[in-house]
């Protein structure tokens, strides 16, 4: 940290100590690589904010099964608390039984269960909604597909004996707000869903302790729905009658039944909250604005959706009036993770060449050319397209 | 003294945060001079107060409408920004002016993954010893209470500091206590470095709930 910086970004004179003055103040850009070099590192992220910290991962690092733990990216409102200053417990209270506090030793002696799963952020591909709303201008990277570890809610909860009327499960995170005028970050689950099977408190993450930034030492895992529910940092879970109050149960995360147009207010009984995620693909190879020699040309993706439904098939076109082709759907395929799917395609002319990938799931959802519009940016799933150079 | 690497990465932020000259608002009448002189004000408003809470980043990402930028001003007044209301104004003409709806996207900042994380990786600090914490609680209360709150959740002028990541970092969070930063004051001549760490003692030691 510096002392005071008298400056800030834009015209006038100081902005070179702005930058030194800003960058200092956020130490991670230090971090910041060369924009020479940037395209071809390996541990680059996207830097979304520097505090609290908000990284999105490039959609080419997304180019395997599972998401590796350095390149998950990361995401919170209230920033990540300083967890190496607690003995962490939970607590489990409100109507139950007998209420529980549980260290870490204590949540590691209940059957552990393995959960593949898809985490998104439900304001992922915000950039693309026209017009342009505020929020993080995520274009596609912040999701990742990763196994979790860790305790089912429902043994948590039945070895506490939760009372009949204990509709919902709140769940309270460490990150305190940075004022006491800020909302806190509370949210709540309806009780069948918090009883689902795959409905964990994780612990690892592809076998590792879920790092800090990424909820560590214990978050909630919802597969199927937006990360908006995978509570990071749990440390209260309190069983009660109603959902929770506040901001960001009841204000953000919210979208209209029936989309509408920028402008036009929706009464609180026409939105619903967001929850299962829809049907979604991404191209992770070729990278987008890159080179590839004319011939045949290996295009790979991954695809998933929400809820309960499966991913059926994933199609590729070339340009923005190319054919539909099917994609071949290979490696895992398990409920809640996404699949992976490549396709081989001739390209033999050189110049521009536009790749899209839609995908497609057991309901009977599709991705669409674009999604419906909504104030907050939420739910992008738009047909996945990127362009690339083809050259001789 | 400008290091190559340093150069590198300023011009990196550099580029990221040029907004689109073309769509800059300009008013004919207003005087060159007295037009820069008033987006400067606005810059330091927004350098003095917006980034208390949290990076420049996050904000100068944003392409807004007046009413947009409005809007998001107001509600962060509401969730404890302590922005002077005589400041307003030159706040929001200073985000409009910079950072208007339909001015191009600046380009994604690339950050090293591992040294994003780094701050994470770093050893849980030492228990504070219970000397230090009885002699930190009084000196909060005398000397700090009054911008961040009696129990150091946040208050007037300061944000909370329970949990806060900057209570890891014994060297920044003195020198950031000695030297001041944004709207804080430095208390070099006030507190001596064994005060300050008492006070970086009972701040460690808040549980995570208030009393």
């Amino acid at each position: 940290m510096q002392p005071q910086d008298r400056s800030g970004p834009g015209p006038g004179p100081n902005r070179r100590a702005f930058l030194a003055g800003t960058a200092a103040s956020a130490s991670l850009v230090q971090a910041a690589v060369s924009s020479v070099s940037a395209a071809d590192d390996p541990d680059a992220m996207i830097l979304r904010s520097s505090r609290p910290l908000d990284l999105e991962t490039p959609i080419h690092q997304l180019d395997s099964y599972l998401t590796p733990i350095d390149r998950l990216f990361v995401r919170s409102h209230l920033g990540a608390p300083a967890v190496e200053l607690l003995s962490w417990t939970v607590e489990l209270g409100g109507d139950v039984r007998s209420p529980k506090v549980w260290t870490l030793d204590d949540l590691a002696g209940f059957k552990q269960t393995t959960v593949t799963a898809v985490l998104q952020c439900s304001g992922n591909g915000r950039a693309f909604f026209r017009p342009s709303m505020p929020g993080i201008g995520w274009v596609g990277g912040a999701v990742a597909n990763a196994e979790w570890t860790g305790v089912r809610l429902r043994d948590l909860l039945e070895s506490a004996g939760i009372g009949p009327d204990a509709a919902h499960l709140h769940f309270l995170g460490a990150d305190l707000p940075p004022h006491v005028k800020t909302p806190v970050f509370l949210r709540s689950l309806a009780r069948d869903r918090v009883f689902r099977d795959e409905v964990i408190l994780a612990t690892l993450v592809n076998g590792e302790p879920i790092p800090g930034p990424n909820g560590g030492p214990v978050r909630l895992i919802v597969p199927g729905w937006y990360a908006n529910h995978w509570m990071k940092w749990v440390r209260r879970i309190t069983a009660a009658p109603t959902m929770a109050d506040g901001f960001y149960m009841q204000t953000a995360y919210r979208i209209p039944k029936t989309p509408v147009g920028p402008g036009v207010d929706v009464k609180p009984e026409d939105l619903d909250y967001v929850s299962a995620m829809n049907v979604k693909s991404l191209i992770t190879s070729p990278r987008r604005d890159s080179t590839t020699k004319a011939g045949r040309v290996e295009i790979r993706g991954v695809a998933w959706t929400g809820g309960d439904a499966r991913v059926t098939r994933v199609d590729v076109a070339i340009g923005d009036a190319g054919p539909w082709k099917e994609a071949e759907l290979i490696g895992p395929d398990r409920p809640f993770a996404w699949r992976t799917w490549r396709y081989v395609a001739d390209l033999g002319k050189t110049g521009p060449v536009v790749v899209r990938s839609r995908a497609a799931d057991s309901t009977g959802q599709v991705q669409p050319e674009a999604t419906p519009w909504n104030k907050s940016g939420y739910l992008w799933n738009a047909i996945d397209r990127i362009g690339i150079e083809v050259i001789g | 003294m400008m290091t190559r690497r340093r150069l590198a990465w300023l011009s990196v932020l550099l580029l990221a945060l040029v907004p689109a000259r073309a769509d800059r608002r300009q008013d004919p009448a207003e005087d060159p001079e007295e037009r820069a002189e008033r987006l400067e004000m606005g810059r330091r408003t927004f350098t003095e107060n917006c980034l208390i809470c949290h990076g420049p980043e996050m904000i100068v990402q944003q392409r807004l409408t007046p009413a947009q930028w409005k809007a998001e001003v107001t509600k962060m007044v509401d969730w404890g920004a302590p922005l002077p209301a005589d400041e307003t104004d030159r706040l929001l003409d200073y985000l409009n002016a910079t950072h208007p709806a339909g001015a191009a996207p600046g380009p994604p900042i690339p950050v090293r993954g591992r040294e994003a994380r780094a701050s994470f990786q770093r050893p849980a600090p030492p228990r504070p010893s219970a000397d230090q914490v009885d002699r930190g609680g009084p000196l909060f209360a005398q000397h700090c209470s009054t911008c961040h709150g009696p129990t150091a959740r946040g208050g007037d002028l300061g944000q909370n500091l329970v949990l806060n990541r900057a209570l890891l970092d014994e060297t920044a969070f003195v020198a950031v206590v000695r030297e001041g930063r944004h709207r804080m004051p430095g208390f070099s001549l006030v507190l001596d470095d064994r005060q300050v760490d008492a006070i970086l003692a009972w701040l460690r030691a808040r549980p995570i709930d208030a009393k």
